[in-house]
């Protein structure tokens, strides 16, 4: 009997935190919206001439706005398809063929990002090429610039 | 009001509003500042303004939206304007793009062997349309070399820089690829 | 007078320039344009949509939905007259995708849930809110483009999809209603009530 109770008691304290839960989850109001920067980084073995990444939202609600070029000679806004603008995919491309990005870690682009609460995105590398055309081993990822204090 | 009341007949509203708005002639003047009537209707007007544009506190909108807002512009009029390598509007680019469907007998061309199937903008023949594609053809631009018609990814009758935009266009759509179809040479 | 005609003359030049400039892809004077009307832009959202977060939304969707008619933008009366549609659909689809409940006076009066309130719910109880709001939906919305937006004619006619005669006409017809309502005395006897 004893050991009945004090198992109806353990049943009630859980849905008591289901429902507290519950509560709080619902009262919390939807989530706030922001807007912010992510950065593209790629690093390569060989100068970079070209590159072409695919970004989208892996969770959370958020879809891209518009993006900004980055380090030179990648410093114009890259190629992208208007169409991504309010997507939740995008995909990015730039290229010179007269000037590279030298070796190492490099920003090539930034994403101006719309979230409403927590969101997280995945970055493919799709494509990079050195001056002369061919391919080269790189590794693209992305980056939340530090905010000011 | 001044001088002797107005004898000549009223305008009518719209002119009225007109002369509230800045336009109106001489005569129309002459007559408003003798009528109390026309007067009184540019009153009316003048309250009308006054209770109608009562607007709400301004909103302060926040830096990092006016930031990516302006990005926004900043990327739209890169994708217009011809940049060093010639760039095209992206909605253009992608518009050619998309419109071009056909198949280009590469090979074929140069070395009489039967067409092969080569999508539209795979310059490098690897079997996708990607950056390297657009870098491949700039390079061969750079370089002066004659470029064969497949090439010509924006069918506009020449190999330039807009080709490059045009590959570059398709590499990044994220709507369906054109289909590659056969086309006899 | 003829200042305020020039002024206005030399306005609408500087933005015929700006929009000619911007289609060519100039940059600076497609964010000239995006500065110059941001806040009206906002300010107009939040008029109709009664929220700052709502208007914000209204905010991107418009200026993102601006820039895609570039290049070959055609520019009619104004930015004004094309942004003004523009800013009330997008504030409708704000509305309905939060899904706004209907407030009781509107669900008394049989009005839409997502009606905006382009008319400005701040409005005094005075006389003169009263002989507006007794105008028909289209001669309000004339006449609070007119006069409370401050848009030319013509601008109106752009912004509402209606030929310049009809604008003139509602306007007349507007302005002789509320002009026979001030000189009404039972009108009149009314006073303000604030």
């Amino acid at each position: 009997m004893k050991r009945r109770l004090a198992a109806l008691g353990g049943v009630l304290v859980v849905l008591m935190v289901f429902v507290l839960a519950a509560r709080g989850a619902r009262s919390a109001g939807p989530p706030a919206v922001r807007f912010r920067t992510v950065d593209v980084y790629i690093e390569s073995s060989r100068p970079l001439a070209a590159y072409q990444v695919a970004i989208r939202v892996e969770s959370g609600d958020a879809t891209f706005l518009s993006v900004e070029g980055g380090e030179q000679p990648f410093a114009e806004p890259p190629y992208y398809d208007p169409a991504a603008q309010g997507d939740a995919r995008i995909v990015l491309a730039a290229l010179d063929s007269q000037r590279t990005l030298p070796v190492g870690r490099h920003r090539v682009a930034t994403l101006h990002v719309r979230e409403a609460g927590v969101a997280r995105y995945d970055i493919e590398l799709v494509a990079a090429a050195a001056a002369d055309a061919k391919r080269v081993a790189a590794h693209a990822e992305l980056e939340s610039p530090k905010e000011a204090p | 009001m001044s001088g002797a009341p107005s004898t000549d007949p009223c305008p009518d509203e719209l002119t009225l509003e007109a002369l509230a708005a800045g336009q109106g002639d001489p005569a129309v003047r002459a007559h408003v500042a003798g009528c109390s009537a026309c007067s009184e209707m540019l009153e009316l007007m003048a309250e009308l303004g006054r209770e109608l544009s009562v607007s709400p506190p301004p909103i302060e909108v926040p830096a990092a939206q006016d930031r990516a807002l302006r990005a926004a512009a900043a990327a739209r009029a890169a994708a217009i304007r011809p940049r060093r390598t010639g760039r095209r509007a992206a909605v253009v680019v992608a518009a050619c793009a998309a419109a071009v469907l056909a198949l280009v007998a590469v090979r074929g061309l140069f070395t009489g062997e039967p067409p092969h199937r080569v999508a539209t903008g795979d310059i490098d023949g690897d079997g996708r349309v990607d950056v390297v594609d657009a870098l491949v053809l700039a390079r061969a631009l750079d370089r002066g070399a004659p470029m064969p018609g497949h090439c010509d990814v924006d069918r506009d009758g020449t190999v330039d820089r807009a080709d490059v935009d045009a590959i570059a266009g398709l590499a990044v759509s994220i709507g369906p690829r054109p289909a590659a179809r056969e086309r006899q040479q | 007078m003829i200042e305020s005609g020039l002024r206005e003359a030399t306005s609408i030049a500087e933005e015929r320039a700006l929009v000619d400039r911007a289609n060519l892809g100039d940059e600076r004077a497609l964010e000239a344009l995006y500065r110059r009307h941001r806040d009206w832009v906002v300010g107009l959202a939040c008029r109709f949509t009664g929220s700052r977060d709502d208007a914000l939304d209204v905010l991107q969707e418009t200026f993102l939905y601006f820039y895609s008619k570039f290049p070959g933008f055609t520019l009619t009366s104004s930015v004004r007259g094309f942004l003004y549609p523009v800013v009330k659909h997008k504030s409708i689809s704000v509305l309905r995708r939060r899904r706004k409940l209907v407030d009781l006076q509107a669900y008394r009066e049989g009005r839409d849930a997502h009606e905006l309130r382009w008319y400005p719910a701040d409005l005094s109880n005075s006389q003169l809110s009263r002989m507006i709001g007794g105008l028909p939906e289209g001669h309000r919305e004339v006449v609070w483009l007119r006069f409370g937006l401050d848009l030319r004619l013509e601008e109106i006619a752009d912004a509402l999809g209606i030929p310049l005669g009809t604008v003139k006409s509602r306007l007349h017809n507007a302005l002789k209603s509320l002009r026979s309502a001030a000189e009404d005395p039972a009108v009149r006897k009314t006073g303000d009530a604030g």
